[in-house]
């Protein structure tokens, strides 16, 4: 099956930056297939996500030696064939429930707006309906008078979820979308998407600094630092045999309901940039002067990418048990 | 526990500072070039200290001094506003008249910045029944037309710049004290003045320390825009005749002096009328660059 | 063995709050005792109270009903006058690091406050002190001539930490103190807090919606929703053998970072318009009967220490927490 989504080398470089945000980025995504971007604040997912939509300031740059969906070339676009897609076939999901919807004016009169974009109203109007039914929106036809105030933060995201997929989009791009939900909210959320995504055959990409969250969704995983994929792989096999120290590292300082409490979490020390070598080698218990003076480039190692020098110890003998 | 010990590898330590926020503040601190607008700021404030403090020091000759024989000089290079009825030097005038004019707007707006940000703030802090009746009485004040004001106080206190000023600081502060008290009642619900409460601050060290220097900057601004106003109003005030007396070199006297004999010797009206109308000009943009930057940082 | 004075003790506390025409309780009937030394978990979702829990503590706002004794003296008593006392004796740490410190004011001068404000140091001494406070985070003391925009989240949450030790508390409320953070420095955080409690004996009423957050680092632990206490006791107990439905449903709905170990599908979590009578969680449980309908239940005792209010505590758990 060829890739829906195939991301090379994507360079991302806000202006005035002294680093790019997103720094050789590449992945390709199969249709109904998930995907994880993982990282902590200022690894530059987020940049990912709207890179890809390119919904940057034209002022930022972006390069790729490849980014193609559906077999166009996404950077090559001219503003309405890049509009038309991002109305059909690229929904897009963000983390602020509230931040996303316009508070004067209704529910219903925004995902009408979204369906009228992209030209599938009003045939899509029972469509949508179901959607809204199956996400969790009681008596959809009261509700869509509502405006976003009357809805909790999970209903707002529940609508969202509903308006993204009822134009059949191929790829559904979800930056933390349940990150500002309660826990028992979130999961139910999550179950719901993973459920339309294999109806629609939908491919997901999920962007997330939430361990469990990834976990539970995704199929293959990339982990971000500073800008560039320093593991990536099969979520199984990232999980349980990371090998980067910094895998290592995040999945070592989550807290967990098993296992030992009250007792300090392995905790990477924190670390200032460094040019040249490896991104995470100030950070790094096991760094030597190779890591300082070369960057490692990603090397397959029985089930995982790892970018580092010495992924085979880190894997042998972890630097941070989890 | 020492500082040294602070990087000992504990598991909760780790060499601080993280880079990019390090790096950010090294950059902010570094010495930039001053801007144009930067330089022009602090030319103006340098030129008006000087009118203020010395202007024996700026003006070519004594404003007071009478020559007959020199009356209605055109401009010259002895005389570079020209000379009036009395044979007086006006460019001296003009910049011995600048401690009245200038002078005189500056105790205004700050007596009324002063006094209203207090009255805003304490409206704002002690809310309720206090709050309402402070805020009644400010919009009494914010009602009068300014010039019937005026004209009252003139008519109990005498005319005079001294009733000129009390009229103006009277009708100015209110608008100070609605901004502020505005500032105030967002700002005591943020997280930073909320934590000082659970140390133990008492009321007036929040607002002293937490809120009332989170308005300066509007304030600033605010303050510089009514420079330019209060000038206006003052020398106005002087022109009707219920501000400076003569001989008082004010501006806006100097104006009405001149207005007699406008059409045989222009200079005595228009080029100080075109100073007033530079000064106010010059706050006004002073004032709204600020605005735009969002005050001094 | 002498019963132990304990730190904090909450008896029956009840706040409502007035939301244009409706009255909403924030906090029903809220008992809690702190021991010292001990740090006590306090978990709920959005709209639980614990966040006016936190309030009251602080003395921030005050109770409708019900009373808090610190040391067995009532909060009313100890904060009348200027309440410095308490005021030193409770800390706080808050979500939002940067936020929690006047941005216009240097790190340093904010951990000199609680100091000054105590007047416990001043000159020379409130400068070393200040130094000392932020070694006793793992902070380097240059820090203190920056602002606070100019640090990192984890620095910031640090230097809040050295502010609420400034004063050596008795207790700190941490009031969701490590939500906003980043997984590595949550977990420093984290850390932090233990060494605080081993090396100082500070106790700690550390409220979060994260349950493993909290597991980690609570000796006990309560369980809130809709303003009201569901469960409570020692954190293995509550965590390992959960009484009340809402307690296994927060549980179900973990997902911890282990693809092969997820939970479950957990129940729906779909919210209807809080009952006015009988269990406020019946119309989300499974477990719902006519009597859950029509009788708020009462926290019993469900095993040492460890209660629950819940009528079908006698059925077992019907959901497996985790898959195999």
């Amino acid at each position: 099956m060829s890739p829906i989504l195939s991301v090379r080398g994507l360079t991302v470089c806000y202006p005035n930056a002294d680093q790019p945000a997103v720094d050789g980025v590449g992945f390709d995504l199969e249709p109904g297939a998930t995907i994880a971007v993982v990282g902590e604040s200022g690894s530059g997912k987020s940049t990912v996500a709207l890179a890809l939509s390119r919904l940057l300031n034209p002022a930022v740059s972006i390069r790729a030696d490849a980014l193609t969906f559906e077999g166009r070339d996404l950077l090559g676009l001219r503003r309405e064939a890049l509009r038309r897609l991002r109305a059909r076939r690229i929904a897009m999901i963000f983390q602020s429930p509230f931040g996303s919807w316009n508070p004067s004016r209704t529910i219903g009169a925004q995902l009408v707006d979204g369906l009228r974009a992209a030209g599938l109203w009003p045939d899509r109007r029972e469509r949508l309906l179901e959607l809204l039914k199956r996400v969790g929106i009681d008596d959809p036809e009261r509700r869509l008078g509502d405006y976003p105030h009357r809805f909790s933060g999970g209903m707002l995201q529940r609508a969202m979820i509903a308006g993204a997929l009822v134009t059949e989009p191929s790829l559904l791009v979800a930056d933390e979308p349940t990150s500002a939900l309660d826990a028992t909210v979130q999961a139910e959320i999550l179950e719901i998407l993973d459920e339309l995504r294999k109806e629609q055959n939908l491919a997901l990409m999920l962007i997330s600094h939430d361990l469990g969250v990834v976990a539970r969704v995704a199929q293959h995983t990339l982990v971000l630092y500073r800008g560039q994929v320093v593991e990536s792989g099969p979520t199984a096999a990232l999980y349980r045999h990371a090998g980067h120290p910094y895998t290592q590292g995040l999945l070592a300082a989550v807290p967990r309901l098993e296992g030992p409490r009250k007792t300090p979490l392995p905790a990477m020390p924190q670390g200032t940039a460094t040019r040249g070598g490896c991104v995470f080698a100030s950070r790094c218990p096991r760094a030597e002067d190779l890591c300082r003076t070369s960057a490692p480039s990603p090397r397959h190692l029985n089930g995982t990418d790892v970018a580092c020098h010495f992924a085979e110890d880190v894997r042998r003998e972890p630097i941070w048990r989890w | 526990m020492t500082a040294s010990q602070a990087h000992a590898g504990s598991p909760g330590g780790g060499p601080p500072p993280a880079a990019a926020p390090g790096a950010a503040a090294r950059r902010s601190r570094a010495p930039r070039r001053p801007t144009w607008s930067q330089i022009w700021a602090a030319a103006t404030v340098l030129t008006i200290a000087a009118l203020l403090l010395a202007p024996g020091w700026l003006a070519p000759s004594d404003p007071y001094h009478l020559d007959v024989s020199q009356r209605f000089q055109p401009p010259t290079a002895a005389h570079l506003f020209g000379t009036d009825d009395a044979g007086r030097d006006i460019f001296s005038r003009v910049i011995h008249g600048a401690r009245y004019s200038i002078g005189t707007s500056l105790v205004v707006v700050t007596a009324a910045a002063l006094f209203g940000t207090v009255y805003g703030a304490a409206a704002a802090w002690f809310g309720g029944a206090i709050d309402r009746v402070l805020m009644r009485i400010v919009d009494v004040f914010l009602a009068f037309p300014y010039l019937v004001f005026a004209m009252a106080i003139s008519a109990s206190l005498g005319r005079g710049l001294t009733s000129a000023l009390i009229a103006l600081v009277s009708l100015w502060w209110p608008s100070y004290a609605r901004m502020v008290r505005g500032q105030v009642l967002s700002l005591i619900k943020d997280y930073h003045v909320r934590a000082a409460r659970t140390l133990g601050a008492s009321g007036p060290q929040i607002l002293r320390w937490h809120v009332v220097p989170h308005t300066y900057d509007q304030v600033l601004v605010r303050y510089t825009l009514d420079l330019g106003q209060a000038l206006i109003a003052l020398t106005g005030l002087s022109f009707l005749g219920l501000g400076a007396q003569p001989p008082t070199p004010e501006w806006g006297l100097l104006i009405a002096d001149a207005k007699q004999y406008a059409l045989t010797a222009w200079w005595a009206a228009v080029l100080p009328g075109c100073v007033v109308f530079l000064v106010t000009l010059n706050f006004m943009s002073l004032g709204d660059r600020l605005r735009r930057r969002g005050g001094l940082r | 063995m002498a019963m132990v004075t304990p730190l904090l003790e909450l008896r029956n506390l009840r706040k409502t709050f007035t939301v244009g025409p409706r009255a909403v309780a924030a906090v029903r009937d809220v008992s809690l005792t702190i021991q010292p030394g001990e740090i006590v978990g306090l978990v709920g979702e959005s709209g639980s109270g614990k966040s006016t829990v936190a309030n009251l503590v602080l003395g921030l706002e005050r109770p409708d009903a019900g009373e808090i004794l610190y040391q067995g003296r009532p909060l009313a008593e100890l904060l009348a006058g200027s309440g410095r006392a308490y005021r030193s004796a409770v800390q706080a740490v808050f979500q939002d690091p940067v936020q929690a410190m006047d941005s216009r004011k240097t790190v340093g001068w904010s951990i000199a406050e609680p100091l000054v404000i105590h007047r416990a140091a001043r000159g020379a001494a409130l400068r070393s002190r200040v130094a000392e406070l932020l070694g006793a985070v793992h902070l380097d003391p240059s820090l203190a001539d920056r602002y606070p925009h100019q640090i990192s989240g984890g620095q910031a949450q640090r230097a809040n930490i050295a502010r609420a030790l400034a004063l050596e508390p008795s207790l700190l409320v941490c009031d969701e103190a490590v939500s906003a953070l980043d997984v590595s420095v949550q977990a420093q955080i984290m850390n932090l807090f233990l060494e605080i409690q081993q090396r100082l004996s500070t106790a700690m009423l550390f409220i979060s919606h994260a349950l493993p957050v909290v597991r980690h680092l609570a000796d006990s632990m309560v369980v809130m929703y809709a303003g009201a206490v569901v469960e409570q006791g020692p954190t293995e107990a509550v965590c390992e053998a959960p009484r009340h439905p809402y307690t296994r449903l927060l549980i179900g709905s973990s997902l911890p970072p282990d693809p092969e170990r997820q939970p479950v599908r957990p129940p729906s979590a779909r919210r209807e318009a809080l009952p006015t009578a009988g269990c406020r969680f019946a119309p989300r449980c499974v477990l719902a009967t006519d009597r859950c309908r029509s009788d708020d239940p009462v926290l019993s005792e469900v095993g040492s220490a460890h209660s629950a209010a819940c009528w079908r505590t006698d059925v077992p758990a019907l959901v497996e927490p985790v898959q195999g």
